[in-house]
């Protein structure tokens, strides 16, 4: 038992560390063991009351899941015990539309991350995740009027199943990788957003992911479809308590922007530093469409996220702006890919990324160009700083380029802070930690200044609270 | 000069006595050779699914049922001038001179490590010996040419090429590897050691026939305050793969890895490039100008290693290509791998076609249309061969990729 008190205390360290590592005792409706087998999976879809034929593509999912091999690329996997992991837990009944009525506990949670609060200023639409289910879900009626649909992916299927059926899988099948299997065979809550056409949702839909249970998975799928010449940006956040016990985020997010739309994503993904989080997130970008991923990525024990853009018709656009700020014992292993199906498509990457006290940050990315695709541009740029001499950087990317006319460059960059930098704020006044917090805030802010005010505050602050101490 | 075996052996134990017999070596090389070929039978034959053997197939170098080559190289000086004394041999003759094998060759030797390298020792067939003296200056390229005349059966063919520079010695060395017709496997492999402040320039020229697979390994070790500057001309073969390694050991080592590929038809090049800063303060750059025509294909993967520790290191890498058909297909896979922070590491790739504004403009000036494209590749080539010291080296390698241009495009 010598460990357990060295355990111990190293939990209350990162505890300490972690603004939101708090946690709440377990109150739930259904919590399922450890494990995963076939009847817990017809099990969930019966709880759900789920169509027949949703339960159909979760067993198959299911041995998809079971024949696949774990990935041997990317980060260490080998921690993942998948038979230590609680797959479904229900803390309530139901999904809330008013506040007052979401279990006190939970509101708790929420009202000490800020959620209502944040809906109040400037959301149209917030939706709450807890463990595997949504318990808050709330949406402008001004926006409901107009036919925008913002629900939890649950009730998206019992309101809407023939939309659901239509799309469901269809932008990340099943067999893409192990992590995409499970995450169909068992998943619950996320989002389904519908924008009609030509509405434009001009302030931001929020969903708020929080993870409390030890050993907990959280499978939540995401679905967004624009209409044509619709907008909609979409934020989610994500946070979990710290336990010895790893928990394992393996979420599938699909987006759909169909002619002359346009989806912005944004996340900020913060989980405790013992939460794998390994998701698959693509979108398909129609004829003269746009799609965003805004990711940021400074949680996490171990991070494998590639979000891809399909430009599957002329005219579409695909951008992908990401940060990556890896600790002590993190690995981001975050990227992007783009994948140029038709001519006159573009896309560009902006990767940045910060490794320190031995953390390790690695930009892994694609840029395809099919051989009928002609007249594409793209651009990657990867900068990465390293704090010091233990940590680490890596840059992965692949280029595979079938077609003549196009015009595609890659730069990356791996440098420390300059001394000159960090010499000459120290010539105005400031101390070396001030001055280094700086220009890490200088070097994200491209990804900050995407950001609604609000939560380009926080990013500061949190990477403010990141860089604590980093002179020694 | 050219010299074969009238009895083509195959690849087993017994034909490595003959092999050596052949050539003449003491018992103590028989004995490398043989430890070698255990060290192959005993690694795997890469798979398909390994990171280095995604893009081209590993089955395609398979040696079973090949004849084995049998060449001695050429050598002479490039350019005019008085002739001097020649400081290349071939790789047996170095090897009796030196009187035990190498270290890389020996039982726990990084050669026995990989499948085709431990192949090549087994089986090795030819190559050069290159010992550069200590403070020595050599004025002219030395030139050495590995020509392998046709074949009839398919066949297998094993140099070895060792060059060492030792102390402050200065030279350029051009390796010319040449295959007629027939269908033959080349694994060549080069070591190139440069002892303490030695300058080399060396230049790889790989004009294999049109039924040769390429499958070469280059190796080079940096000491000290050492500079090298590396040229891989990839214009010949069917299907080439290559590994190009450049090891920093010493500090203050620059290592500066160019390369050009040409390539048209079916032809097929995949060149894998790797720094390894071992200590701090070294030095490295690549550039890598790929231009493919009609339905060829390349492949460019680099990767720059820094070590823990390995603080002060500068390095630079990339890769350029240009795609002059619609059929032809690129990848670009520029890697870092950074594990120290006092460092500056940056890469670039760019994909482009002719640049519509440097034709036109040509155009403008009276050139017809495959002039004004000729004028660009050219163009395009230049920029690395200018990177090369020596007009008569200079003139020598722009003057192969106009050759290769004329058959080619037809201009």
């Amino acid at each position: 038992m010598a460990d357990a008190s060295t355990e111990a205390a190293i939990v209350q360290q990162i505890r300490s560390d972690y603004k939101y590592g708090f946690s709440d005792a377990e109150d739930y409706v259904f919590k399922s063991g450890k494990g995963l087998t076939r009847e817990l999976i017809m099990q969930i879809s019966r709880l759900k009351q789920e169509p027949e034929w949703m339960l159909d593509i979760r067993l198959k999912a299911f041995e998809v899941f079971k024949s696949k091999p774990m990935p041997t690329w990317g980060a260490d996997l080998s921690g993942i015990d998948f038979d230590d992991i609680h797959y479904y837990v229900r803390p309530s009944e139901k999904a809330e539309t008013n506040w007052d009525d979401v279990p006190e506990y939970i509101k708790n949670t929420f009202d000490k991350l800020g959620i209502p609060e944040a809906e109040r200023k400037f959301l149209a639409g917030v939706s709450a995740q807890y463990e595997s289910e949504v318990v808050y879900h709330s949406i402008r009626e001004d926006l409901e009027k107009l036919g925008v649909i913002f629900l939890d992916m649950d009730g998206a299927l019992r309101q809407f199943p023939e939309i659901v059926r239509q799309y469901f899988g269809t932008v990340i099948p099943m067999s893409d990788n192990k992590f995409a299997a499970l995450n169909t065979a068992v998943w619950s809550g996320g989002s389904f957003i519908y924008v009609p056409e030509g509405v434009k949702v001009d302030i931001p839909l929020q969903a708020y992911f929080r993870i409390n249970a030890q050993s907990m998975g959280q499978f939540e799928r995401t679905l967004i479809i624009t209409a044509p010449g619709s907008f909609v940006h979409y934020i989610e956040g994500c946070t979990a308590p710290v336990y010895s016990k790893d928990s394992l985020h393996a979420a599938v997010v699909e987006l759909i922007a169909l002619e002359g739309s346009k989806i912005r994503y944004t996340t900020i993904q913060n989980w405790s530093n013992n939460v794998y989080n390994l998701v698959t997130k693509r979108a398909k970008a129609f004829r003269n469409a746009a799609v965003e991923w805004i990711d940021g990525n400074l949680g996490s024990k171990i991070t494998m996220k590639y979000p891809a853009i399909f430009l599957m018709e002329e005219g579409a656009r695909g951008e992908v702006l990401s940060i990556a700020f890896a600790g002590k014992g993190q690995h981001q292993d975050a990227g992007a890919k783009m994948v140029h199906l038709a001519p006159h498509t573009s896309s560009t990457v902006l990767s940045k990324s910060i490794s320190k006290d031995g953390g390790r940050a690695s930009y892994r990315g694609l840029v395809k160009v099919l051989p009928k695709a002609e007249n594409i541009r793209s651009n990657v740029r990867c900068d990465a700083l390293i704090l010091d001499p233990e940590s680490r950087s890596d840059t992965y990317p692949t280029m595979d380029i079938g077609n003549q006319n196009v015009h595609i460059g890659h730069e990356a960059t791996v440098s420390k802070v300059g001394d000159e930098q960090v010499f000459y704020l120290m010539s105005r006044g400031l101390s070396e930690d001030d001055a280094i917090t700086m220009i890490v805030n200088g070097f994200f802010e491209p990804f900050t200044k995407e950001l609604p005010l609000e939560y380009a505050v926080e990013l500061n602050r949190l990477i403010k609270l990141e860089m604590e101490g980093s002179v020694g | 000069m050219t010299t074969m075996a009238d009895d083509m052996l195959n690849l087993e134990p017994a034909s490595l006595e003959a092999l050596s017999r052949q050539l003449g070596e003491p018992g103590w090389a028989l004995e490398a050779r043989r430890a070698a070929q255990e060290a192959f039978a005993a690694l795997p034959f890469p798979e398909r699914t390994e990171e280095a053997w995604r893009r081209t197939p590993p089955e395609l170098f398979n040696p079973q049922g090949r004849g084995i080559v049998r060449l001695t190289p050429a050598f002479d000086l490039l350019g005019e001038g008085e002739p001097e004394e020649p400081v290349g041999l071939p790789f047996e003759k170095g090897l009796a001179r030196l009187g035990q094998v190498p270290e890389s060759l020996g039982p726990s030797g990084s050669r026995l490590q990989e499948k085709f390298s431990a192949l090549n020792a087994a089986f090795r067939s030819g190559g050069a010996w290159v010992g550069l003296p200590r403070g020595r200056s050599l004025d002219r390229p030395l030139q050495i040419t590995h020509q392998v005349p046709t074949i009839q059966a398919p066949a297998a063919f094993f140099p070895h090429s060792r060059i060492v520079g030792e102390r402050h010695s200065k030279a350029t060395v051009v390796e010319s590897f040449a295959s007629q017709g027939g269908d033959l496997l080349a694994a060549p492999v080069v070591e190139i050691q440069l002892e303490e402040g030695a300058c080399l320039q060396y230049v790889l020229v790989s004009r294999w026939g049109e039924g040769t697979r390429a499958l070469t390994h280059l190796d080079v070790r940096l000491a000290r305050n050492s500079q090298l500057r590396v040229l891989f001309l990839g214009v010949g073969g069917a299907t080439t793969k290559a590994f190009l390694t450049g090891n920093l050991d010493g500090e203050g080592a620059k290592s500066e890895f160019l390369g050009l590929v040409f390539a048209s038809g079916q032809q097929h090049f995949d060149v894998d490039t790797l720094q390894n800063h071992h200590v701090p303060a070294g030095n490295s750059d690549v550039l890598f100008n790929c231009a493919l025509n009609e339905s060829s294909r390349s492949i460019f993967t680099g990767n720059i290693f820094v070590a823990p520790g390995a603080q002060k290191t500068d390095a630079y890498q990339k890769n350029r290509n240009l795609l002059l058909s619609g059929k032809a297909h690129a990848d670009s896979i520029p890697k870092l791998e950074i594990l120290a922070n006092d460092v500056r590491c940056t890469h670039g790739a760019t994909f482009t076609t002719y640049d519509q504004d440097q034709q036109f403009y040509l155009q403008s000036r009276g050139l017809p249309d495959a002039d004004a494209r000729r004028l660009i590749i050219t163009g395009f080539f230049q920029e690395v061969i200018e990177r090369l010291e020596g007009p008569v080296l200079v003139e020598w390698l722009a003057g192969l990729m106009q050759e290769k241009m004329e058959t080619s495009l037809g201009v």
